[in-house]
C-alpha cells in the first residue's frame, strides 16, 4: 500500500472535517463515510505510477470524488435529532476519556493480573481466579481488546477493525464473567475503596467491563462494518464454560451419584468416573464453601441443588477411585500457587476417631522399624519408631491407622517428651480416650492408640509442633509368625492404612530385625552377624510403608512346628498352629446327586 | 440552473437509492467497483464521493449489510450485500417504480391520443 505523506493526511483531514456536518443532516455516519473515502483513494492511488500518496493526488481524487452529501435525502426513519446524537457519539476521544479508558479499562486490568498472578492475593483468600494458564490468557485479552479498540479510535487510518470488535466482543464475555465472580465483594469492595481507599483490584472486573462496553459503542460509530456483538460474547462464554466444565461436571455427578434412587446413584458414578475431574472431587471431599464466586457453578447449582455433606462425598470419592480420600495429596484449596493465609485451616477430626483429611505440612519425617524374631517361640517383636514434622504456623495432632500383622498386638508406647522417653499406659478404650481428650485440651503432649477393626489401631500424636518442629513417637507390637507349608515363617510388617499426613520427600524407611534364623525380604539385605544371629537391614521404598513388606524367615533346625496366638474375643485362649504331614486320598469324582 | 437541471436533481434523490439497491440485487458487490458502475452509468450523473454517503445510509437503516475482506494489495475491502429488508424495501420500490411508469405512459398516450 502507498504511504501517504503528512501534507496529503492534512489534506484529506481539512477536507473530511468540512463535510462532516453534511453527512451528519444527511443520516450518514460521517466516521464511516471517511473512512470509505479513504479507502477509495487508496484504490485509485493504487492504480497510479506515483510511489506515494502526496497532497496534490489527494486533492485530485477529491476533486473527482466532489462529494456533495446534502445532494442525498435525509431518512425518513431517523429524525435529524437522532442524527445529531450519532455524530456526537463518533466525536474523538477526549483526553480525559481517553486516560480513563486507559487507566481503568488497560492498566488496571494488568496490574491486577499481576498482583494476582505473583501473589496470589485472592486465590488465597477467597477463591482462584486463575486455575489454569487458559484463563490466564483468557483475561489477558481484556486489556488486549481494550488498547487496540484505544488505539483504533485514535488513529483513522484503523485496519483492523473486524478483529478489533471481535476482540471486544470477547473481553466483554470474559469481564462480565470476572464482574459476576467477584459480584459478592464488590459491595465491600467499594465501601473500602470509599472510606479507605483501598479495594480497587477487586474492582478491576467490573471497570474493565465498563470501559469495555464504552469502547464498543464508539467502534461501531467508527468501524466501516459491524460486527455482532452475540458472537464473540457466546464464543468468550463457550471458552469459559469448556474450562469450568470438569468442575461443573463433578458436581453434577456428586448430585446423582448422592441420589436416594439406585439406578440414579449408578448414572452419577457412571458419570463421575468417565467424565468427572479426580482433582474436584477430591477438592469437594476436604472442604465445602458458604459462598461460591463461579457463576456457572451458579448455574449448575440451579440444576443440582446442594452437593452432598462431606462424608457422602468423601465415600463417593472411595467409590469412583478406589482409594481413600485422605491417602492421596491433599488438594490447594485456594490455588495451585502458594498461599499466604493457609493457617486458619482447622482441622475438624482433632482428638477425634477418623483419620479425616490430610493435613498441609505435616509429614513423616522418620521411619526406623526394629526387631527380633524368636523363631522358637514363633514370635517376633517389632518396635516402630516414628517422627513427624510439621511446617505449618499451627499445631497439628498425627494421625493414622496402621494394619498390624495377623494376630499382632501394640504391647508398648513410647513417646518422646522434651528428649525423654515416657512409657504410655494401657487401660480400657473409653478411658484412655478421655484421658487423651483432655490433655489435648490442656495442650500436652499425649499419645493415643486404640484398637479400630481386626489388626488394626488408630495412632493419634499431639501436639506436633508448629514451623518445623518434630514429635518422636515409638508403637511397639508383638507379632506371631505366620507358619508356612515347607516349614518357613511368615512375618508381615506393619503399615499404614490411612494417615492424615504426608511422607516427607527425604524420609527412607529403615528396617533392622534380628533373628536366630535366616531371614529374606526383597530390596532388605540379609546377613549373618558374629554371634550366629542373624540379621535383616536395610531400606525400603517410602511406598511400602503403605503397601506392606513381607519378611521370610528360615528357621534353625528343628523347623518351627508351631506358634501361638491369643485368640481373638476369648481372653485366656490360644490358638496353637501346628503342621503334620498327613497323607490325603488323591481327589475323585464325586458321584452325581441322586435326582 | 435551468428548471431541467432542477427536476434531474430533485429525482436523482430518490433514483440513486433505487439504483444502488438494484446494483446489489444480483448478489454482495466490492465497493469500489459498485461506486465505479453507478458513477459510470448515463444519465444519474453523480460524482464518486455522492455515493459513500448513501451507502451508509443505507447501512445504518438496514437494508445493507457490509463485510470486510482482506486485501494484499491495499486496506480491506467492504463488500456491500442487499439484507432481507433491503430486498424486501426494493421490491417494493420497483413495483412502485413500474406503476408510476406505467401510469405515466397511459397519462401520456391518453394525452396524446385526446
Amino acid at each position: 500500500m502507498k504511504p501517504w505523506n503528512e501534507a496529503a493526511e492534512e489534506v484529506f483531514s481539512q477536507y473530511c472535517d468540512q463535510r462532516r456536518a453534511n453527512l451528519l443532516a444527511a443520516g450518514a455516519d460521517p466516521d464511516e463515510v471517511f473512512a470509505d473515502w479513504r479507502c477509495h483513494i487508496v484504490e485509485a492511488a493504487l492504480r497510479s505510477q506515483a510511489a506515494e500518496v502526496t497532497a496534490e493526488e489527494v486533492r485530485r481524487l477529491l476533486t473527482r470524488l466532489d462529494a456533495e452529501p446534502a445532494e442525498t435525502p435525509a431518512p425518513r426513519s431517523a429524525p435529524s435529532g437522532a442524527s445529531v446524537a450519532s455524530g456526537h457519539n463518533a466525536r474523538p476521544l477526549s483526553i480525559f476519556a481517553l486516560v480513563a479508558l486507559a487507566l481503568f479499562g488497560v492498566a488496571l486490568p494488568v496490574i491486577t493480573l499481576l498482583v494476582e498472578g505473583l501473589s496470589g492475593l485472592c486465590a488465597s483468600i477467597l477463591f482462584d481466579p486463575l486455575p489454569t494458564l487458559a484463563h490466564v490468557a483468557l483475561i489477558t485479552l481484556v486489556p488486549l481488546a481494550n488498547l487496540l479498540a484505544l488505539l483504533a479510535l485514535r488513529h483513522p487510518t484503523w485496519r483492523p477493525w473486524k478483529a478489533t470488535l471481535w476482540l471486544n466482543g470477547l473481553a466483554m464475555g470474559i469481564a462480565l464473567y470476572y464482574a459476576l465472580q467477584f459480584a459478592v465483594i464488590t459491595p465491600f469492595a467499594c465501601i473500602a475503596l470509599l472510606y479507605l481507599g483501598l479495594g480497587l483490584l477487586p474492582l478491576s472486573p467490573l471497570m474493565a467491563l465498563v470501559c469495555t462496553l464504552l469502547l464498543r459503542r464508539r467502534l461501531r460509530r467508527m468501524a466501516p462494518a459491524a460486527v455482532p456483538v452475540w458472537r464473540p460474547l457466546l464464543t468468550s462464554l463457550a471458552a469459559l464454560l469448556l474450562l469450568a466444565a470438569p468442575k461443573i461436571i463433578t458436581l453434577t455427578g456428586l448430585h446423582l451419584a448422592a441420589a436416594d434412587n439406585a439406578p440414579t446413584r449408578a448414572r452419577g458414578l457412571h458419570l463421575l468416573r468417565s467424565c468427572g475431574s479426580r482433582e474436584e472431587l477430591l477438592r469437594a471431599s476436604y472442604v465445602q464453601r458458604a459462598v461460591e464466586f463461579d457463576p456457572l457453578v451458579w448455574l449448575a447449582r440451579l440444576l443440582t441443588a446442594q452437593p452432598p455433606p462431606l462424608e457422602q462425598i468423601r465415600e463417593i470419592y472411595y467409590r469412583v477411585t478406589g482409594q481413600p480420600f485422605n491417602t492421596v495429596r491433599p488438594p490447594d484449596l485456594r490455588g495451585r500457587r502458594g498461599a499466604l493465609f493457609n493457617a486458619d485451616e482447622w482441622d475438624f477430626a482433632q482428638s477425634g476417631e477418623q483419620v479425616a483429611a490430610r493435613l498441609r505440612g505435616l509429614t513423616l519425617e522418620q521411619s526406623r522399624l526394629d526387631g527380633r524374631v524368636e523363631a522358637a517361640a514363633g514370635l517376633a517383636y517389632l518396635e516402630w519408631t516414628l517422627v513427624f514434622k510439621n511446617k505449618d504456623p499451627a499445631q497439628r495432632e498425627a494421625r493414622a491407622q496402621m494394619l498390624l500383622p495377623p494376630g499382632g498386638v501394640v504391647s508398648r508406647l513410647t513417646l518422646w517428651v522434651n528428649g525423654e522417653e515416657r512409657e504410655a499406659a494401657f487401660s480400657g478404650r473409653g478411658q484412655v480416650r478421655a484421658a487423651y481428650q483432655s490433655v489435648v485440651q490442656r495442650r500436652r503432649d499425649p499419645v493415643l492408640v486404640t484398637t479400630c477393626g481386626p489388626d488394626r489401631v488408630l495412632l493419634q500424636c499431639f501436639p506436633v509442633p508448629p514451623n518445623g518442629g518434630t514429635m518422636k513417637t515409638r508403637v511397639g507390637i508383638t507379632v506371631p509368625l505366620s507358619l508356612l507349608a515347607n516349614g518357613e515363617a511368615l512375618l508381615a510388617l506393619p503399615l499404614f492404612l490411612e494417615t492424615n499426613f504426608g511422607l516427607d520427600a527425604e524420609v527412607q524407611p529403615a528396617v533392622w530385625l534380628e533373628s536366630d534364623g535366616a531371614l529374606t525380604a526383597p530390596g532388605l539385605t540379609s546377613e549373618r552377624l558374629a554371634d550366629g544371629k542373624f540379621a535383616l537391614r536395610g531400606t525400603v521404598l517410602p511406598a511400602a510403608l503403605e503397601q506392606g513388606t513381607g519378611c521370610v524367615l528360615r528357621p534353625p533346625a528343628p523347623a518351627l512346628a508351631a506358634v501361638c496366638r491369643l485368640e481373638r474375643g476369648e481372653p485366656g485362649r490360644l490358638v496353637l498352629q501346628t503342621l503334620r504331614p498327613v497323607s490325603a486320598p488323591a481327589p475323585t469324582r464325586c458321584p452325581p446327586a441322586p435326582p | 440552473m435551468g428548471h431541467f437541471e432542477n427536476w434531474v436533481v430533485q429525482l436523482r434523490r430518490g433514483w440513486l437509492e433505487l439504483c444502488v439497491l438494484n446494483a446489489l440485487a444480483a448478489g454482495e458487490r466490492y465497493g469500489y467497483d459498485l461506486v465505479q458502475t453507478l458513477a459510470a452509468m448515463p444519465g444519474l450523473d453523480i460524482t464518486e464521493g455522492t455515493i459513500y454517503p448513501l451507502l451508509s445510509r443505507l447501512r445504518m437503516q438496514g437494508l445493507v449489510a457490509t463485510r470486510l475482506e482482506e486485501s494484499p494489495e491495499g486496506p480491506a475491502r467492504k463488500y456491500y450485500a442487499l439484507t432481507p429488508p433491503g430486498r424486501k424495501a426494493l421490491a417494493l420500490m420497483n413495483d412502485h417504480v413500474e406503476l408510476l411508469v406505467r401510469q405515466t405512459r397511459r397519462l401520456r398516450h391518453e394525452g396524446g391520443s385526446r
